[in-house]
């Protein structure tokens, strides 16, 4: 009688416990709220995603991801600042959203962020590429930004335009690999193109913009073995080689040919507005392959993806980029079910799938390394393969640098971008 | 109160079952078969103790189902779900009848500057309003001139997208030329999701200089102008609008099917109000979109409780509601139930409907969305707002947990029979050993119950002095008689007679072989447990053996038995008993 009242007692202990499960179930489901930046075309690929997690491993495991802003970068920091800052009329913390290191710093600084190194095994972390992790990691070592899509910056050309322009101009191809070279070819772009309405002056078109001139400088100063920032994370602008690269853009941008842009620069190439401009791997599907002119006639042109630039006598290096997804600190029901959902979203099998429509780098070393060669000559879609394939020639040729990782950087490089603009529309008129 | 009664008749039966299947096992006589001496003598303690049991667990499980119908949690929940369903369906056409007449008078109020602004703007160049679209250099000037005014109906309403669509192309000379229509679309990437105040505008549609003049960065899947190629919504609208010239805006909008615009990364739907001039004329259309998102985020039903519901809003017909060019709004797994065809609805209970096509099931009700009034063109054209769930959800919020709790308390009531068997039983064994011992006259054994152990006490004494007495007996009535034996040694000396030996020999022959085969192995001098291993027995057998034994030789106890084996062997009268 003794035993079975003890395991009558057992029983009731266990279902008890059970009962405050730290993981979700079916019948104690939990939805995950989620902001993401992969809109536009990449809308479809994320939510075809997050639709067949929540109709079969979601629904076997009771987690449901429930998308509830899709924005771009700029506009998720915004909001994300205003969580921050507990401002007036702040929305509340999503569950998931993507963000960058020098934003997520900031929350994990004010306690926000979950450790994910909580709910991954090591031989779980095993699988990513060592390096995109580690750019998640912070101060303290705990991993807050998850790697989900990775990209760098490359150079893209209109085919098309250069041509025509090189046909008649004898413009060098080979120019394009340097930043001086590209400043050399803005201004003869500019000439050109004034040239071609001789009746009216100053109408020449801009042949270059840079999405981040940050990152321009940022990285022009590493290939050249120096930083931008010194051991107190203070700008160092007063150097020689800071100066040239800065010298070079504003006297170039003085015979025109520059575009300075508030937007990103694809928004010029749409209508033929650009040559070329230096900007993330991941806009490609923003490069459409046509040219809409001002009286509504289309070109069908072709874009060429190219190796991202190298200032004279530089090593090959260019930046490391791509948001991760981080996971708001909240009860550990929740934290778990993201994790779970991190898991799925980033395993070789869906991730490839994001990639091959997205352009983004998987970040997976089974998919980076194994699935992504083959898959190559799979993808139909020709912008992304041509992303894909420079891409992977950089990753074999350029060492890559990330961004530092301070709570101030944020705001020091878009005040930096700013200040650069405004020097350089000094130098020629604003679009 | 069936249920209980179901209840108690199932535990009868079980009784009456048990009591007479343990009958049956039990009707060897001289065992501990308490029931079948309840024949004689009552109702036996096992059957007592398990009836005892049954009562104290059946009467908890009553008091159980009792409380739980009492206070109403007996698990169904078809009368709150239907309350539910009836409140949040109400309130949802509700809030979505207000939203959309707010959405139709600004877009009406927006219609009327956009077309006013235009007809000045043909005034101030001198070109009749009929020939607007003869003049394809001013369509980007018009529209520049209008976009103070599209992006204010954009930031003041609640909709992620407004447009202006006109009734003319930039370029009449291009391929498709009659099919492309200049025009703005922008759209609010970020529509009441996380702040209105931090919205944010793109550029879908439109011109890329007027874009440009104001700040907003172009989609990803810009181009300049709609191509009207598969919406014939729009010809629909401004047809409709020339043949009411009378009829006030406010009667003229049209609520499109959901779809996706070319290249628009996500569906909605469409409320579109004709631009119509100060003489009648038709410059295009102009209103503002729903995207699916948008509903989704405003009018998904409160789900705390019940968690698969789900808000549709669609075109509709008699028995017809065409969800695949309609709305949802809802969390839990909507893609999974997103049906792809018309979907026909009956009578499922008194309250709601029942929703099938090939591809799925819902339950759920519906109402008619007062979309248009009775004097609009578009007045036939029915839109319902339904509240559904998958139907096999709904089945089991609509009969809750009743079977459940059923067969919860059938499995109670089971284990509480079955537990009332084992402890009935567990706890009679002792008392059914000691009346075996008393049978047996064995009154060593130690046993759990105190009160046993006093009363083997008191029956060992009791015999004790029972000997004694029987002892004084012989020896008064046998006094002339010499003593056959005399054991003055044990204390338990008794002297017999040869008439009672004589007797005891004679009794010998009224044994049976088996009982003969026990007796045997007694006058080789083996004890009880001895004969049961030699014999291949249980103890028990040999108890029982032991005690017809005794009743055929006339002996009381075992002691008594080897004094006539001592005698038989001291009067060389063995091998006589032997035969």
């Amino acid at each position: 009688m003794k035993k079975i009242s003890i395991m009558l007692i057992l029983c009731l202990v266990l279902i008890c416990g059970c009962n405050k499960s730290d993981k979700p179930s079916p019948s104690s489901p939990v939805t995950l709220t989620m902001w993401h930046n992969y809109g536009g075309d990449m809308q479809k690929s994320m939510d075809e995603l997050i639709d067949e997690f929540n109709t079969t491993v979601g629904l076997k495991k009771g987690i449901v991801v429930d998308v509830t802003a899709i924005s771009s970068s700029s506009e998720l920091n915004t909001s994300l600042d205003m969580i921050l800052n507990d401002d007036p009329g702040a929305p509340k913390m999503p569950d998931i959203c993507t963000a960058y290191p020098k934003v997520a710093v900031k929350f994990q600084e004010s306690g926000k962020l979950a450790n994910l190194d909580n709910y991954f095994t090591k031989e779980e972390l095993d699988k990513y590429i060592p390096d995109f992790l580690n750019e998640g990691r912070f101060n303290d070592g705990g991993l807050y930004v998850f790697p989900m899509a990775k990209s760098t910056e490359v150079l893209y050309l209109n085919k098309t335009l250069f041509d025509r322009f090189a046909t008649e101009t004898g413009a060098s191809y080979d120019k394009l690999s340097t930043f001086e070279g590209i400043a050399e070819l803005s201004s003869m772009y500019y000439e050109w193109t004034d040239n071609k309405t001789p009746d009216i002056k100053n109408d020449g078109k801009y042949f270059f913009t840079a999405d981040s001139w940050f990152n321009v400088a940022q990285v022009g100063l590493a290939q050249k073995g120096k930083s931008l920032f010194d051991t107190n994370n203070n700008l160092i602008l007063d150097t020689t080689d800071y100066k040239n690269i800065e010298n070079t853009f504003l006297n170039h941008a003085k015979n025109g040919g520059i575009a300075i842009y508030d937007g990103y620069s694809s928004d010029l190439s749409k209508t033929g507005d650009l040559v070329c401009s230096t900007g993330s791997s991941a806009g490609i599907l923003f490069y459409g392959d046509t040219v809409t002119h001002e009286n509504n006639v289309v070109e069908q042109v072709e874009y060429n993806i190219l190796p991202y630039p190298i200032w004279e006598n530089g090593n090959k290096i260019a930046i490391q980029r791509g948001s991760g997804l981080i996971v708001s600190k909240t009860e550990a029901k929740k934290e778990y079910a993201a994790a779970e959902f991190l898991k799925w979203l980033t395993a070789p099998k869906q991730n490839m799938r994001f990639i091959s429509s997205t352009g983004y780098l998987p970040v997976t070393k089974q998919a980076f390394t194994e699935d992504m060669p083959e898959h190559l000559n799979s993808v139909t879609d020709e912008r992304i393969k041509k992303i894909l394939k420079t891409v992977t020639e950089m990753y074999k040729e350029y060492n890559f640098i990330t961004a530092p990782l301070f709570s101030e950087f944020d705001k020091i490089s878009s005040d930096y971008e700013k200040n650069f603009k405004e020097l350089l529309k000094k130098q020629l008129p604003v679009i | 109160m069936n249920t209980i009664k179901k209840a108690f008749n199932l535990i009868n039966n079980r009784i009456k079952t048990f009591c007479f299947r343990y009958r049956k096992n039990t009707s060897t006589p001289n065992t501990t078969s308490l029931c079948c001496t309840a024949d004689k003598s009552g109702i036996p303690l096992q059957l007592r103790f398990f009836i005892f049991f049954c009562i104290t667990t059946i009467s908890l499980i009553v008091i159980f189902t009792l409380l739980i119908v009492l206070l109403d949690i007996h698990g169904n929940d078809k009368k709150n779900i239907e309350t539910y369903a009836k409140t949040e369906l109400e309130r949802t056409t509700e809030t979505i009848d207000i939203d959309l007449d707010k959405l139709i008078l600004q877009s009406a109020s927006f219609s009327e500057t956009v077309s006013k602004n235009i007809d000045n703007y043909l005034e101030k160049n001198n070109i009749a309003q009929k020939d607007f679209n003869k003049h394809p250099e001013i369509i980007i000037p018009l529209l520049s001139e209008q976009s103070g005014e599209i992006i204010s109906a954009m930031k003041k309403n609640s909709c992620s997208g407004t447009f202006i669509v006109l009734d003319a192309t930039v370029n009449p000379e291009i391929e498709n030329a009659s099919n492309s229509k200049a025009g703005i679309f922008l759209k609010d990437t970020y529509p009441n999701s996380i702040n209105e105040l931090n919205s944010k505008i793109h550029y879908l549609r439109g011109p890329a200089s007027i874009a440009r003049e104001n700040h907003i960065e172009l989609l990803g899947q810009w181009k300049m102008e709609f191509d009207i190629t598969n919406n014939d919504f729009f010809y629909k609208i401004i047809n409709t609008a020339k043949e009411n010239p009378t009829l006030s805006l406010s009667r003229l909008y049209y609520l499109t099917d959901c779809f996706r615009l070319e290249g628009n990364s996500e569906a909605g739907v469409l409320l579109c109000m004709p631009l119509r001039s100060s003489i009648g004329e038709i410059y295009g259309i102009c209103g503002m979109e729903i995207s699916d998102r948008l509903f989704k985020q405003k009018y998904t039903p409160n789900s705390n409780e019940y968690k698969n519901v789900f808000i549709t809003i669609s075109p509709a017909n008699n028995t017809t509601m065409h969800i695949e060019n309609g709305m949802i709004a809802g969390n839990y797994f909507l893609t999974g139930i997103r049906s792809t065809q018309p979907i026909e609805f009956t009578n499922y209970t008194d309250t709601f409907y029942l929703y099938e096509n090939s591809e799925t099931k819902y339950v759920g009700l519906h109402s008619e969305l007062n979309l248009y009034p009775n004097d609009s063109p578009y007045k036939n054209e029915k839109w319902y707002i339904s509240l559904l769930m998958p139907k096999t959800i709904a089945d089991s919020e609509i009969n809750g947990n009743t079977f459940t709790l059923f067969t919860i308390v059938l499995l109670l009531l089971f284990s509480s029979l079955i537990l009332s068997i084992f402890i009935s039983k567990k706890s009679l064994h002792p008392v059914t050993t000691a009346i075996d011992d008393i049978k047996t006259k064995n009154y060593k054994n130690k046993n759990i119950y105190t009160e046993i152990n006093d009363l083997m006490d008191f029956l060992e004494q009791r015999e004790k002095e029972e000997l004694i007495q029987k002892e004084n007996i012989i020896k008064e009535n046998s006094p002339k008689e010499e003593p056959i034996r005399n054991n003055t040694e044990t204390k338990n000396t008794l002297t017999y007679s040869p008439s009672t030996l004589d007797n005891f020999i004679e009794n010998l022959k009224t044994l049976s072989n088996a009982e003969r085969k026990v007796f045997d192995l007694y006058l080789k001098g083996y004890k009880s447990q001895e004969i049961a291993d030699t014999l291949y027995l249980s103890i028990n057998t040999i108890k029982t053996h032991n005690r017809r034994i005794f009743a055929k030789l006339n002996v009381s106890t075992r002691k008594e038995l080897m004094i006539y084996i001592d005698m038989l062997k001291e009067r060389n009268l063995f091998e006589e008993a032997k035969n």
